[in-house]
C-alpha cells in the first residue's frame, strides 16, 4: 500500500491490477463466489462434508490456475464418477433432475431463465416447451447413484432419452436456436452441449459471463439481472456487451484477462462522488456505484485491520472467511451480513443490503471488542513497538481506509488522543471508528 | 406537491399523498375507469379512522398449510380427499375444525375465519411474494420487487413506542418480507436464535463487558467527525440506510426497556407454558412481548408446511401440536391482557394443499381455495365467512382474494391503500392496486 502511494509512475494502477489478480486470495474469493452459484451446500448433513470440501478445493485450484472458462464449464457440465474423485460431480448433488439441470445450467452459463417453458411455451419469448425439453435431452443419460460411503456418484447410462411431458414425444438433444443431435449409443450428449456452449458462434455463452463479470465489478449488469437476458430485457449498452464478449472469445475464455480489462478501464476507475451531471445515473456507469463488502470479504477485512484471527468451527486457525468450504460453517457475523445459503443458482441470494443486526454487531458485539483488545492484535503490536500516536493513526488509515489521513484529520485525531485520560482506550475508540465507518464498509 | 419523476439522487422514500394521487391520477393511471376511481377515492376517505393504537402479528406458514386438515374438514368426502383426521366441535356454535387443534377449538369464539380465500398461483416463490406484498411478481423466481406489508406498516405507522424497531421477524425473515423500494430502513429486524433454548439472547443489544455507555457515546462522536464518506455517493439509499440503523442501534443499546422486551426470560413459567415450550411457541410469546412493548409489526416465521409426503404424520406429530399451542396461547394471552382489540392476528402461507391425497400420503400445492384464520384488531369475534365446495377444491360461496385480506388489514390500521410510493422505475405504485375490506368481518 505504501509502495503504491509512493509510486509516481503513470502505469502504477495497471500494474497493481495485475499484482492483485495474481495474489492467492484471488482463488479463494472467486471459488467462494462460484461456490454460491454452484450450490456447494451441506444443507445440514455433515456426512456431505467430504463432497463440499472437495468441490471447494477443486474450484480453488481452477481459479488459482486460471482455468479457461469454457473448460471450467465443461468440467462441471460433463462431470462423472465418484464425488471425491471428480469433485465437480458435486454440482449434481442439489441439481438432481432434468428440470433443475436445465434451469441451473441455462441461468448460470447462458444467462437465460428457461423455467417458464418447462410446462408451456414461453408467453413472451421465443422459447417453446419443445426447446426446453430438447435442451433437457442433453441430460437424458445422467444418473445419480449411491457412491462410496455416504457419497454419490454420477453415472452416464449408455442409453436413455427424454420425453416432452405434454406431447409425450421423445426429444432429441437440441441446443437453443442451435443444432439438433441424434442420440448415439454409448455417447454422453452433455459433451455436445459443452461443445455448443464453447463455440465462438454461440450467441449466449460469452455474453453471459462477460455480463456477469462486469456486473460484479460495476454493481449493475449491462443486462440486469445477470441470469435474465432476453429480447424484452435488452442490454443498456449492447456495443459494450458485444465488445466484452468478443474479448472473451479472442482470449480463449481467459477470466483474468476479462477482469483485468474491466478493472483497468476508465469506467471502473471513476469516482463515486456525484456531479451535477451524473448524480441521478443508476445504470450508465457515469460514476462508480458504491457497494458494501461481501460478508466474507468484510469479516476478513475486519480481521486484517484488527490483526486478530477469527476461528471457525472444525477448521484450522488462520482459515479466512473467503476460504470456507460451504454454507454450514457457523458464523453469526456471516449470517447477518448476508452470506448466501446456496439454495439457488441466483447471485441475488447473497445480500449486500445493510440491516440493523449488522450495525449492532459492529457497534456493540463482544466479538468485535475482543478483536480490538486482542493482545496480539494490530493496536497492541503498535503500542508494544512504542509507535507514536501519529504513526499508529496513520497505520489504521492505511489498513482500514486505504489512504493517508488528510492533515486536518490527523490534527484533530492527535488532539483527541492527547486530550484523553487513557491513551490506549482512546486509540481503541479510534480503531472502533475505523471499523464502523462507511468509508471502510463500502467500496466507493 | 407534484410527483417529481426524476427526483434527484435519492430514491424517493416519501409517500405520494392522496391529494397528489388525485392530481396526477389522470396522467399516471390513465386506464382507471371512473367507477373504480371513485371507489378508490371513497376508500381513501374511509381510511385513517382507526381509533386505537394498532399492531399486527403475522404467522407466516411457509410451504402452504393444509386447509382440509386444519380449518375446513370434509368428513363426507371420499377417503382419497378427506384424509385421516376427524373434525371436532369448537366453542363457536356450528364450527368444527381438525382434531389436532384442540386448544384452538376453545378460542374459536374469538376468531374470524375465512374459508374461501383463493388465488391462481401454485408456485412457492411467486405466491409467497403475492401473499407477503399484495403484488404478483413479474418473474417466477422473483426478487423482492414490491415492499412487504410489514415494511409498509413500518413506514406508515412507525414503531408503537419511539426507540423500538417498527418491524421484527422472529426468528428470521421469510423471502419477500423486505422493504424493496421503500428503502432498507424498513427491512425487518431478525431476532435469530431459538428462544426455547436456555441460553437464548438476541445478540448485541447490551453494551458488552468492559465498555460503558459513555465510552460508546464518545465513539459515536469520533465516528461522526471522522467518517466523511458522503451519503450522496450512493443513489440506492444503502448508505443512508446505514445511518438510520446506526441511530436505531444506539436507541436500543441505551434503552433497558427495549432490551427487556427482547428478554423472554422475564416471562413467568406459566405464561411460557401457555404457548408451548417449543421453538414456535416461544417465538410467538416473544412476538407478543415485542408488540406489547413497542414494536408495530411482528412476523412469526413458522415454516415447514410443504407436506408433499406423509402429510398426516407430520401434521399430527410435528406441526399441529406446536401451532395449536402457539396460536391458541397467543389468542388467550392477548385476550386476557385486553390486547386483542388492538392487535390483528393473521395466519396463512402462500396457498393451501391439494384435496386429493397423492401416492405418498401427501398433499401438493393448491391455491384455488384455502382458509385464513384471523382475530382481533377490530374484527368481529366468532365468525366464519365463505365456504368451499364439497371437497374443498374451489370456493362455493364468497370468494376472497389475498388482496381483500390485506385491504381489511390496512383498513383496520387506518392506512390508505391508494397511497402510492415511487418504485425503482420511478413509477408511483399504490400500496394495493386492488382488494376491498371484507365488510362482513368488520365489527
Amino acid at each position: 500500500m505504501k509502495a503504491f502511494l509512493a509510486d509516481q509512475s503513470e502505469d502504477k494502477r495497471d500494474r497493481l491490477v495485475d499484482r492483485l489478480l495474481d495474489r492467492p486470495e484471488y482463488a479463494g474469493y472467486w471459488s467462494n463466489q462460484w461456490g454460491d452459484l454452484l450450490r456447494v451446500q451441506r444443507h445440514g448433513q455433515n456426512t456431505l462434508k467430504a463432497g463440499t470440501f472437495a468441490f471447494t478445493g477443486w474450484l480453488h485450484d481452477a481459479f488459482a490456475q486460471n482455468m479457461p472458462y469454457d473448460q471450467f464449464v465443461r468440467a462441471i457440465l460433463t462431470a462423472q464418477g465418484e464425488s471425491a474423485e471428480c469433485p465437480p460431480t458435486n454440482w449434481y448433488r442439489w441439481v438432481r433432475n432434468t428440470v433443475a439441470m436445465v434451469n441451473d445450467s441455462s441461468e448460470l452459463f447462458l444467462g437465460l431463465r428457461l423455467s417458464c417453458a418447462n410446462c408451456h411455451n414461453h408467453p413472451y419469448e421465443r422459447i417453446t416447451q419443445d426447446d426446453y425439453w430438447g435442451y433437457g435431452a442433453f441430460f437424458a443419460r445422467v444418473s445419480v447413484k449411491r457412491g462410496l460411503g455416504d457419497e454419490q456418484a454420477i453415472v452416464v447410462k449408455k442409453d436413455g432419452a427424454v420425453n416432452q411431458p405434454r406431447t409425450g414425444q421423445t426429444m432429441k438433444p437440441k441446443a437453443l436456436n442451435g443444432p439438433e443431435y441424434d442420440y448415439v449409443r454409448g455417447e454422453d450428449p452433455r459433451q455436445k452441449l459443452a461443445d455448443w456452449m464453447a463455440d465462438p458462434k454461440n450467441p449466449y455463452f460469452a455474453k453471459a459471463i462477460a455480463n456477469r463479470t462486469w456486473a460484479h465489478y460495476m454493481g449493475v449488469g449491462l443486462v440486469e439481472a445477470v441470469d435474465d437476458m432476453r429480447v424484452t430485457n435488452p442490454p443498456s449498452n449492447p456495443q459494450l456487451l458485444d465488445a466484452l464478449a468478443k474479448e472473451m472469445i479472442n482470449y480463449h475464455f481467459d477470466l483474468k484477462h476479462l477482469m483485468s480489462v474491466i478493472m483497468k478501464s476508465r469506467t471502473y476507475s471513476l469516482s463515486s462522488t456525484p456531479t451535477e451531471q451524473n448524480k441521478t445515473d443508476r445504470q450508465n456507469y457515469a460514476r462508480y456505484t458504491p457497494k458494501r463488502l461481501s460478508a466474507q470479504a468484510l469479516l476478513d477485512a475486519v480481521d486484517q485491520v484488527t490483526g486478530s484471527e477469527s476461528k471457525f468451527e472444525g477448521l484450522p486457525l488462520g482459515t479466512r472467511a473467503i476460504d470456507l468450504p460451504d454454507e454450514a460453517v457457523p458464523s453469526y457475523f456471516l449470517t447477518v451480513f448476508g452470506r448466501s445459503m446456496r439454495e439457488t443458482a441466483c447471485e441475488c441470494e447473497r445480500s449486500y443490503a445493510p440491516n440493523l443486526s449488522q450495525v449492532l454487531d459492529l457497534m456493540n458485539s463482544p466479538e468485535l471488542q475482543n478483536k480490538i483488545a486482542d493482545k496480539k492484535g494490530r493496536l497492541n503490536q503498535l503500542l508494544d513497538a512504542k509507535k507514536s500516536d501519529e504513526e499508529i493513526l496513520a497505520d489504521f488509515y492505511l489498513s482500514a481506509f486505504g489512504r493517508n489521513p488528510r492533515p486536518d484529520e490527523m490534527k484533530d485525531a492527535l488532539a483527541m488522543v492527547a486530550g484523553a485520560k487513557d491513551r490506549r482506550a482512546s486509540l481503541e475508540d479510534f480503531e472502533w471508528m475505523f471499523l464502523n465507518a462507511k468509508e471502510f464498509l463500502f467500496n466507493h | 406537491m407534484n410527483i417529481d419523476v426524476h427526483s434527484g439522487a435519492y430514491r424517493c422514500c416519501d409517500g405520494v399523498t392522496r391529494r397528489s394521487f388525485l392530481r396526477t391520477g389522470g396522467l399516471m393511471l390513465g386506464g382507471l375507469s371512473l367507477s373504480s376511481f371513485l371507489r378508490q377515492k371513497a376508500m381513501a376517505e374511509a381510511a385513517g379512522k382507526a381509533t386505537k393504537d394498532m399492531n399486527v402479528i403475522l404467522f407466516w406458514m411457509g410451504g402452504g398449510p393444509s386447509q382440509l386438515d386444519m380449518w375446513d374438514l370434509k368428513p363426507d368426502a371420499p377417503s382419497e380427499f378427506r384424509g385421516t383426521f376427524s373434525p371436532i366441535n369448537t366453542n363457536l356454535d356450528g364450527l368444527q375444525i381438525g382434531e389436532h387443534m384442540p386448544r384452538i377449538a376453545k378460542v374459536c369464539d374469538k376468531l374470524a375465519l375465512v374459508r374461501s380465500c383463493t388465488h391462481g398461483d401454485a408456485g412457492h416463490e411467486s405466491a409467497t411474494h403475492t401473499l407477503l406484498t399484495g403484488y404478483k411478481p413479474t418473474n417466477d423466481i422473483p426478487s423482492n420487487e414490491a415492499p412487504s406489508y410489514g415494511s409498509i406498516v413500518a413506514k406508515e405507522m412507525g414503531p408503537k413506542v419511539e426507540g423500538f424497531p417498527a418491524y421484527v421477524t422472529v426468528p428470521t425473515a421469510p423471502k419477500s418480507s423486505l422493504a424493496a423500494y421503500l428503502g432498507v430502513a424498513y427491512n425487518p429486524f431478525e431476532t435469530q436464535g431459538d428462544p426455547n433454548s436456555d441460553n437464548f439472547t438476541v445478540q448485541n443489544l447490551k453494551v458488552p463487558q468492559g465498555l460503558t455507555l459513555d465510552r460508546l457515546e464518545n465513539r459515536r462522536a469520533i465516528l461522526s467527525h471522522f467518517d466523511t464518506l458522503r451519503r450522496d455517493v450512493d443513489s440506492s439509499g444503502l448508505i443512508g440506510g446505514m445511518d438510520t440503523f446506526a441511530q436505531q442501534a444506539y436507541n436500543i443499546v441505551t434503552s433497558p426497556k427495549v432490551q427487556a422486551a427482547f428478554d423472554i426470560g422475564k416471562e413467568d413459567a406459566k405464561t411460557r407454558d401457555m404457548y408451548g415450550r417449543t421453538t414456535w411457541g416461544q417465538n410467538t410469546l416473544l412476538a407478543r412481548r415485542l408488540i406489547e412493548s413497542g414494536v408495530r409489526f411482528v412476523t412469526v416465521n413458522v415454516g415447514g408446511w410443504d407436506t408433499h409426503a406423509n402429510n398426516f404424520e407430520s401434521l399430527k406429530n410435528k406441526n399441529l401440536p406446536q401451532f395449536d399451542a402457539a396460536f391458541a396461547g397467543l389468542i388467550e394471552d392477548l385476550s386476557q391482557r385486553g390486547q386483542l382489540d388492538n392487535t390483528l392476528v393473521l395466519a396463512w402461507g402462500e396457498f393451501g394443499r391439494t384435496p386429493r391425497i397423492n401416492k405418498d400420503a401427501g398433499r401438493d400445492h393448491w391455491p384455488n381455495v384455502f382458509s385464513v384464520p384471523m382475530a382481533g384488531g377490530g374484527l368481529k369475534r366468532g365468525i366464519v365467512l365463505g365456504e368451499s365446495d364439497a371437497r374443498a377444491e374451489f370456493p362455493k360461496e364468497r370468494p376472497v382474494s389475498p388482496q381483500d385480506v390485506l385491504s381489511t388489514m390496512y383498513h383496520l390500521l387506518g392506512i390508505d391503500q391508494t397511497k402510492s410510493y415511487v418504485n425503482d422505475a420511478d413509477r408511483p405504485v399504490p400500496i394495493l392496486n386492488y382488494g376491498e375490506p371484507i365488510k362482513e368481518l368488520l365489527a
